[in-house]
């Protein structure tokens, strides 16, 4: 990790007050995407109300056009609200917006600046821009160039690179200069898998060890899974979970899912057995879910492995509801609900 | 105090060697680019303007250098911003700790450094072919920037408020227009309609022109300090008026 530090800091983290908190936020764009509100176009943000909390790391799932993007916007400053406001450390952000600029380190989905300027250069502009000395940023900016795999690359012209390579120097650029506040939309796009896991690394480091609060927008939920502690389901404007993610599986399925993968010698003296247990189905070929309630699933769960037997078994996984069937069934539920109400 | 001062001559350097680096490929092309049209528009005005004598020619000469500092500059700004708005650049600088007025500096900067050849081109070739006796002074290095700061904010605010970067060349092509016109810049007081006269002690292009004139024909006296005070005051207008008024942020 970098050691160096900003050398200006406008304003200061009150960790009493949440990071964010965003209160009856709407947003309206006009067919034109300009000028006066055209109040008969669907709300982009829809009265948003949430928080949150200092070192957390917080998750917006969504799918496209749920608002995600338009939500992180505003809270970026970058898109005016039509009503409603966003507070970050307690301040108003309309107010004053250098409140942001001081605290929050934003990656977009599709960095666009500094194209012409070689890796190593955007890096380290952009350290000096948020308030670092020349020889800190030129340090934060060569450490950050050897640490996501850059060296090679580091005088070539960002627009030159390849669509992961450019996605890590836009993570490089967000990192540099320490923010207390990082929000990283689609920050695993377009990299390979190493580089995706060593993404996720990063950002748990970063938030254990520093307490950066994390804002991440991203598809990728299976991966993200690993460090979201909160998460936010948003669709069509609306928030339509939002919670632990723990909460929120236990709130959209409260079952336990066994599930089992015979070896094939095995499969014709087991199967029946199976199939005569409530909640059980088979998924493919020698691959059986039985669902059981999560109260009973401590015993439930001995006695179907006692009466399959372990011996029976290629490989066995035991597992809660992901938080992509959590976002699935949000997700789903509120846009049938809108289809309903049409 | 010096760190804040440091800080802040820091983040416009940087800055101003963002905008270099955006140049970095193309430089060449947009310097010959930037000598071709007042170097022939010198030869043409020339040719059509008849009676030559020594006012007329010091007005062509000096009206092409300000066309390509001021009016190339102020273009050349308004196309800048209008391009960071259209692909989200803006969007990078508007998330940072930087004054707008700063970045409105560092383009303009970025491109005087530019359209600096193209003067320097422009008066050596007014003594070779035109025999004019044209003085250079170390003070035009602060002429310039006084100059094209105030139309480069202009052309700022069109390229950030337009709706697409067609409109913002189409506003500033016909500002322009209308400034070169209105301003003195290319044809002397005596000869100009009063009523253009009149308008033009309320454009900075025509106390720029006026400036830039005076030190290139070493007419420094009451006057040039007027012309550099009026400078001075709509620099001032310009940074109010770019820090309070120019939007970041998309509506």
């Amino acid at each position: 990790m970098i050691e160096t530090k900003p050398t200006i800091f406008a304003v200061s983290e009150n960790t009493s007050e949440p990071a964010y908190r965003v209160e009856h936020l709407t947003k309206l764009y006009s067919k034109k995407g300009r000028g006066k509100n055209n109040p008969t176009e669907a709300p982009a943000n829809d009265d948003l109300n949430l928080e949150i909390l200092p070192g957390e790391i917080f998750g917006l799932l969504g799918s496209n056009g749920a608002g995600k993007s338009t939500l992180i916007r505003q809270m970026v400053n970058l898109t005016a609200p039509t009503s409603g406001s966003i507070w970050l450390y307690g301040q108003d952000i309309a107010k004053k917006p250098q409140t942001v600029t001081a605290n929050v380190a934003y990656m977009p989905q599709q960095p666009q600046a500094l194209l012409d300027l070689t890796a190593e250069e955007a890096i380290y502009f952009t350290g000096q821009l948020r308030g670092m000395s020349w020889s800190d940023a030129k340090a934060a900016a060569r450490s950050l160039v050897e640490r996501w795999g850059l060296a090679e690359v580091r005088k070539k012209a960002v627009r030159h690179l390849s669509g992961g390579q450019h996605r890590l120097v836009g993570l490089a650029i967000t990192l540099v200069a320490e923010r207390p506040v990082l929000i990283l939309d689609e920050p695993t796009n377009e990299l390979d898998p190493n580089f995706r896991k060593m993404v996720w690394e990063q950002i748990l480091e970063l938030n254990r060890e520093r307490g950066t609060t994390i804002i991440l927008v991203t598809h990728n939920i299976q991966e993200a899974e690993k460090v979201i502690q909160r998460v936010a389901v948003m669709s069509k404007g609306r928030v339509v979970g939002l919670g632990r993610v723990g909460e929120l599986k236990e709130r959209v399925d409260r079952s336990v899912r066994l599930e089992l993968f015979l070896k094939p010698e095995c499969a014709s003296q087991i199967e029946p057995v199976l199939a005569a247990l409530h909640g059980s189905h088979l998924v493919r070929p020698l691959q059986w879910i039985v669902l059981v309630p999560r109260q009973e699933a401590e015993q439930a769960i001995y006695q179907i492995l006692s009466r399959v037997g372990l011996d029976n078994l290629e490989d066995f996984r035991l597992q809660t509801a992901s938080l992509e069937d959590v976002y699935m069934k949000l997700a789903g539920h509120a846009i049938g609900d809108e289809e309903q109400t049409k | 105090m010096a760190a804040s001062i440091r800080h802040t001559g820091g983040v416009f350097w940087s800055l101003f060697l963002i905008q270099l680096a955006n140049w970095r490929w193309s430089w060449p092309a947009t310097v010959i680019n930037g000598l071709l049209v007042p170097v022939t528009a010198m030869f043409f005005l020339k040719s059509v303007s008849g009676d030559s004598n020594h006012l007329n020619d010091t007005f062509i000469i000096c009206g092409n250098i300000v066309v390509s500092l001021i009016f190339t500059t102020m273009y050349g700004t308004s196309a800048r911003f209008s391009f960071m708005r259209t692909f989200g650049v803006l969007d990078y600088y508007a998330t940072l700790p930087v004054p707008k007025v700063f970045l409105v500096l560092a383009v303009n900067a970025g491109f005087l450094v530019l359209t600096l050849p193209t003067a320097l081109l422009t008066i050596v070739l007014g003594q070779v072919f035109f025999g004019l006796n044209l003085i250079f002074n170390p003070l035009f290095f602060l002429i310039v920037p006084l100059a094209s700061f105030s139309l480069s904010a202009v052309g700022a605010f069109v390229g950030v408020s337009a709706v697409n970067f067609d409109t913002s060349n189409t506003i500033t092509g016909i500002l322009q227009f209308v400034l070169l016109g209105f301003s003195n810049v290319l044809v002397p007081e005596e000869r100009a309609p009063v009523f253009m006269n009149v308008i033009g002690h309320f454009l900075p292009s025509t106390y720029a022109a006026d400036a830039l004139r005076r030190s290139l024909t070493n007419s420094f006296g009451s006057a040039f300090w007027l012309d550099i005070g009026f400078l001075l005051i709509f620099d001032l207008a310009a940074m109010v008026f770019v820090a309070r008024k120019m939007e970041w942020r998309r509506a």
